[in-house]
């Protein structure tokens, strides 16, 4: 698939939105074959002139940069950023591309992927709302945030997700703590071993470490070198690596 | 006296001295009015704003928190302003660079959330978290009961849908929550939920005498909890009388029989 230069974006209206729910609930195979129709029907949103091409894209990061570049160019979106038709139809649209080339382990999922859920626990695993807000809060260096923003659009991974769902972390300088422990910075993708439970792994980090510090230490005032100089030994390993 | 100084040796500030209004849309209003909050030269005021997509640290001079005040903080920055909760922490700066709390409120949310509607504001917030491995939890969040939920079980998020899992529950529910409110006694002052949550338990039929009797006792031995416990026990299925669960349940299944 090349890139597909849209003239226009669409906004589920409850009916789009009814419609495309139950088409998630469908095999795989059907839902990519009855994905278009639902892009295409007038009937089930509204139109939103604004420019925006959608091609493959290698990670999250490069998702969300083209995201943004269309959303915060344009009044209408930029006040529409929480809007679940607008993520919704999005997802919708993106999702042939999302699919092109991606891994074996690519599957729909749940709902939440493609349709925006609002819920603190659930807006961070939509495919596209997810790496946009992080994208939009890590300005001016989203890079920083890699190791949440690393991943594959369609299979974010197990850092992503340890991570990710954890909004304190996500949003101030535990990003960038996990970017530098669990980020190859030559590959830019996560480190070997950083996807697993033990010592030092991205679950250590938040449910064992972050989130308890927390109580006592107010870390995201501090910068990424200072939290890593307090990390116990455990982490060491993803330090020198 | 309730203690004010937890186990982490954090000083909590009263709830009563601080708050955050919406003004409008685009503006939120802090407001203090501190009694007894000690700031020394060395120590800084962190009021952490956070929403969906964003946080924000707002650094206040400790001379202007010695005084009460307002300040209004713009949310131009916000992707989503519904919902934001608030976190003020007073910080004493190490000379090693590390940042402890001294004191901190607990979490202040939107007085007047004009936005919000009723999202978060039920007796019982339920939440799906992802990191669950069981399909349903009751932890007790900022003083007050949360029941969080998983996609362990096929029928755990749908908590508010699937009568099997809503009747499976929610009389456990309610007797861990007269549990804690009788072992713990927590502050109706500090959160108003608490106050509802008594006083559903006292019309489930917790008279006033055992509320003083339980609660009354400090250090509670094996016998008095094994009496909390019954008590519990009675208010639970009190509820599961007056909601009809058996009913509901036995309906729910002859139904799907048909």
């Amino acid at each position: 698939m090349s890139g597909l230069p849209l003239k226009y974006i669409g906004r589920f209206n409850s009916f789009g939105l009814a419609k495309f729910s139950s088409l998630l609930r469908l095999p795989m195979q059907e839902v990519l074959e009855g994905i278009s129709s639902l892009t295409s029907n007038s009937e089930y949103f509204e139109l939103i002139p604004c420019e925006m091409e959608i091609r493959p894209v290698e990670n999250r990061l490069e998702l969300a940069e083209i995201l943004h570049k269309s959303i915060t160019s344009n009044i209408k979106l930029k006040k529409l950023q929480s809007d679940q038709g607008l993520w919704s139809w999005l997802a919708a649209a993106w999702m042939p591309a999302l699919f092109e080339n991606s891994p074996r382990s690519a599957k729909i999922g749940e709902q939440a992927r493609w349709i925006l859920d609002l819920q603190k626990t659930r807006y961070y695993r939509h495919l596209l709302a997810g790496p946009y807000f992080i994208y939009n809060h890590h300005l001016p260096n989203p890079k920083k945030a890699l190791s949440i923003l690393g991943g594959s659009a369609i299979v974010p991974g197990e850092l992503v997700g340890q991570i990710a769902a954890s909004s304190d972390i996500a949003f101030s300088v535990g990003a960038e703590v996990a970017t530098i422990l669990y980020v190859d910075p030559k590959t830019g993708k996560a480190k070997k071993g950083s996807g697993g439970a033990g010592p030092g792994s991205p679950r250590r980090l938040t449910a064992a470490y972050l989130n308890q510090i927390d109580l006592t230490v107010d870390y995201r005032g501090m910068s990424a070198e200072q939290v890593l100089r307090i990390l116990p030994k455990e982490f060491d390993k993803f330090k020198t690596e | 006296m309730r203690a004010s100084i937890n186990q982490t040796g954090r000083r909590m500030i009263p709830s009563n001295e601080l708050s955050i209004e919406l003004i409008d849309e685009s503006n939120v209003r802090f407001k203090w009015d501190f009694n007894n909050l000690k700031l020394n030269q060395g120590s800084e005021a962190i009021l952490e704003l956070t929403s969906i997509g964003n946080t924000e640290r707002i650094s206040i001079k400790s001379d202007d928190l010695s005084m009460p005040g307002e300040l209004t903080i713009p949310l131009d920055k916000y992707v989503i302003t519904k919902g934001i909760i608030g976190r003020l922490k007073v910080i004493r700066i190490d000379s090693d660079g590390i940042r402890y709390i001294l004191n901190e409120s607990k979490t202040l949310r939107l007085e007047n959330d004009k936005l919000e509607g009723e999202h978060g504001k039920s007796l019982l917030d339920v939440y799906n978290d992802p990191q669950l491995r069981v399909p349903w939890q009751l932890v007790f969040d900022d003083g007050e009961p949360v029941l969080k939920v998983s996609d362990y079980h096929e029928n755990a998020p749908k908590i508010y849908t699937n009568t099997v899992f809503q009747t499976s529950i929610l009389p456990e529910v309610m007797r861990q929550i007269t549990f804690w409110l009788l072992t713990e006694d927590p502050d109706e002052s500090q959160n108003y939920k608490v106050s509802l949550w008594w006083s559903l338990v006292e019309e489930l039929g917790l008279s006033s005498e055992d509320r003083i009797y339980f609660t009354g006792i400090i250090t509670k031995n094996l016998e008095v909890i094994n009496e909390i416990m019954t008590k519990c026990q009675e208010i639970a299925d009190s509820f599961a009388v007056k909601h009809n669960i058996l009913q509901k349940l036995s309906n729910y299944i002859t139904e799907e029989e048909q």
